[in-house]
């Protein structure tokens, strides 16, 4: 208990040294939490018992977090048997070499948080390991085109050398556009970017980036971001609205 | 940044732990590398899932023997089984206990009463300077009864009449027949007030002296000797405190009686706010299967049985009009008869109270029989009669 608590006063000493003067009232709060978890924690005790060897202590360990350990699995694979196999894969790597991995766990985050992360992590090595290192193509269902004429239908529509030329002008605007576009976020600061590429290109919510990014009103500073990248892509546009909605048109058929 | 960001770091940022600074570093990575930012989103997209891990899981990755020895949901199910089962002994206890209680106290009440009334020694005169030197002697058991008395004194009243709706009535039917073999007890009640007004005052400052006299001597030894003279004067204190109480709820149970029959029920159930100590549902369940008294608001009256009002004669129940007014007649008790002269229309023409009736209570039964209605007959005077039977079912 004394070693877990010295490793979390050490650990809060660390991070709050070089701005003391910023250590306000939240920080102190956080810090006395950090104290308390010391003592109070249970996934230190657990952690302490697992490395002096007690097997109950494992067994408590599987029971406890093994849903972290299967959220991050089913985030890649669907089969049963799969993710059995992965499941199992990433608690031998967890118990080898005399819990290796878990030793090296230094309580700056939650356990289970960085449970999560090396799941991750040890899935996607195993599942690439055997599938190759686009094991996502995977799980592409193949539709038979015997079975859906509609699909011929389609490819014969754009078979046309008007269609095709049509195509191709529409991919050389969004091409551009889609650099003015990198150009503009590239003015922007470090947390509007990230927050629009998790909110855009990566699908998370609004709510959830703006917990991520610690933002008092995530909706408003994407607002405020948004109109940012609007007024510099119209410092640099060549095309007019109607082109710009041309080249986006059919992106919702592919 | 060359480098990707550590497992490490990526759950301590998830986590919101780190220091500003490190935190914009991780950000300005996030932002540029498209692996760290992709590993963040999944991270986070896990992180919201709740999914649990199927048991199968579990059973595989502890074996067998730990799966088949982890009876988490039958152990629950024991303890909840416990305590329903401790639930329903306490209730049991409660309820057994409370009236074995009360049976023990009201016989106890009614000993002590006959014994105050029968042989209540004379205190003599001079009994301030006697009962100081007797009480160091009092046992330290009768002293702590003394002690609890007005306690015991508000709860007494609340059960004893529970019983009146059936045997106080017999007691009043007994009455009107001319059957006053009850009046030793007036007598008695008489005689109490008597004993109230000269033994009351002695004992009272007699009792006060006691109670000083009680922390000098309380480690004093009992002497049995003192302890039967000393009894009777605490019975005699005791019974003849219920009378000298301090509000309506403290009055002898025949007055409060008396009362009840002239109709003020008030008096009669006011003794819903001695017992107070059992409530909500527990009260309410006591109070409905009439083992005690209903919680404020709600009559005992409106939860014991009623005596049902039968009419026999020349009309029945069926030629009310409005049979609704009776529910209104709990002053019309066992005993109590009308009957009532019945004009063609339906209206009652007169009233005549049968047997020994109290001015005030005929004349009220006059009043109430009077805004009775029956139906319509051809015959120009119908006769009916009015009484109160003791079966529930009309």
């Amino acid at each position: 208990m004394q070693t877990i608590l010295a490793n979390n006063l050490i650990i809060h000493c660390d991070r709050y040294k070089g701005n003391v003067r910023k250590l306000d009232n939240y920080r102190a709060f956080l810090v006395i939490i950090g104290f308390m978890k010391g003592f109070f924690d249970g996934d230190a005790r657990l952690l302490q018992a697992l490395l002096a060897g007690d097997t109950a202590a494992w067994q408590k360990f599987i029971l406890q977090y093994s849903n972290f350990i299967y959220r991050a699995i089913i985030k890649y694979t669907d089969g049963y048997d799969e993710k059995m196999a992965v499941y199992l894969h990433i608690l031998e790597r967890l118990h080898e070499n005399r819990f290796e991995r878990l030793r090296r766990f230094a309580f700056q985050a939650k356990l289970s948080t960085w449970l999560t992360v090396v799941s991750r992590r040890l899935a996607l090595d195993f599942l690439r390991s055997k599938y190759g290192r686009d094991f996502h193509l995977k799980k592409i269902r193949v539709v038979s085109i015997d079975a859906e004429p509609d699909y011929l239908k389609l490819l014969a529509d754009t078979a046309t050398p008007e269609k095709e030329m049509a195509a191709g002008e529409r991919h050389e605007q969004r091409l551009r556009l889609e650099s003015d576009l990198q150009r503009a976020m590239a003015a922007l600061s470090d947390k509007e970017r990230l927050a629009v590429q998790l909110v855009y290109f990566k699908g998370l919510r609004i709510k959830e980036v703006g917990k991520l990014l610690e933002l008092h009103s995530a909706y408003k500073f994407l607002g405020r971001t948004l109109k940012k990248i609007k007024v510099e892509m119209e410092k640099r546009t060549r095309f007019s609205r109607i082109r710009v909605r041309d080249a986006f048109e059919g992106e919702a058929h592919e | 940044m060359n480098n990707h960001i550590t497992g490490e770091d990526l759950a301590a940022y998830v986590d919101g732990v780190l220091a500003d600074g490190k935190k914009a570093e991780l950000e300005s990575h996030f932002s540029r590398c498209p692996e760290c930012l992709e590993a963040l989103a999944e991270i986070v997209d896990i992180q919201s899932s709740r999914v649990k891990v199927p048991g199968e899981f579990l059973q595989q990755a502890l074996g067998e023997k730990q799966a088949a020895r982890k009876p988490v949901l039958p152990l629950r199910l024991v303890f909840e089984i416990a305590a329903a089962l401790l639930v329903v002994v306490f209730i049991g206890y409660f309820f057994l206990g409370n009236n074995r209680f009360r049976q023990a106290e009201s016989s106890q009440k009614e000993k002590a009463a006959a014994t105050a009334s029968q042989s209540v020694p004379p205190l003599p005169p001079d009994v301030e300077k006697t009962i100081p030197a007797l009480a160091g002697r009092v046992e330290p058991a009768e002293t702590a009864k003394t002690k609890q008395m007005p306690v015991e004194k508000n709860a007494m009243p609340a059960a004893v009449p529970i019983l009146l709706p059936e045997r106080k009535l017999e007691q009043a039917a007994a009455y009107k027949d001319g059957d006053f073999s009850l009046a030793d007890e007036k007598a008695r009640r008489e005689e109490g007030h008597k004993l109230e007004e000269t033994v009351v005052p002695m004992v009272q400052a007699a009792e006060d002296k006691m109670n000083e006299a009680e922390s000098v001597h309380s480690r004093s030894a009992a002497a049995p000797a003192s302890a039967g003279t000393v009894q009777p004067v605490l019975a005699a204190r005791s019974r003849a405190a219920q009378p000298a109480g301090k509000g309506k709820t403290d009055a002898p149970l025949t007055t409060r009686f008396e009362e009840y029959q002239r109709g003020n029920e008030e008096l009669y159930h006011s003794r819903s706010t001695e017992m107070a100590t059992v409530d909500g549902a527990m009260q309410l369940f006591l109070a409905a299967t009439g083992r005690a008294v209903a919680p404020g608001g709600i009559a005992m009256a409106a939860l014991a049985p009623r005596p049902t009002i039968r009419i026999e004669g020349d009309v029945t129940w069926a030629d009310l009009s409005d049979p609704g007014l009776l529910d209104g007649w709990s002053w019309f008790k066992k005993g109590m008869i009308l009957e009532l002269e019945i004009a063609g229309a339906g209206q009652v023409t007169a009233v005549i109270p049968v047997g020994q009736w109290e001015r005030s209570m005929a004349a009220r039964a006059e009043k109430a029989a009077r805004q009775l209605t029956f139906s319509i007959s051809e015959k120009k005077s119908r006769r009916a009669r009015i009484f109160v039977s003791g079966s529930s079912s009309n």
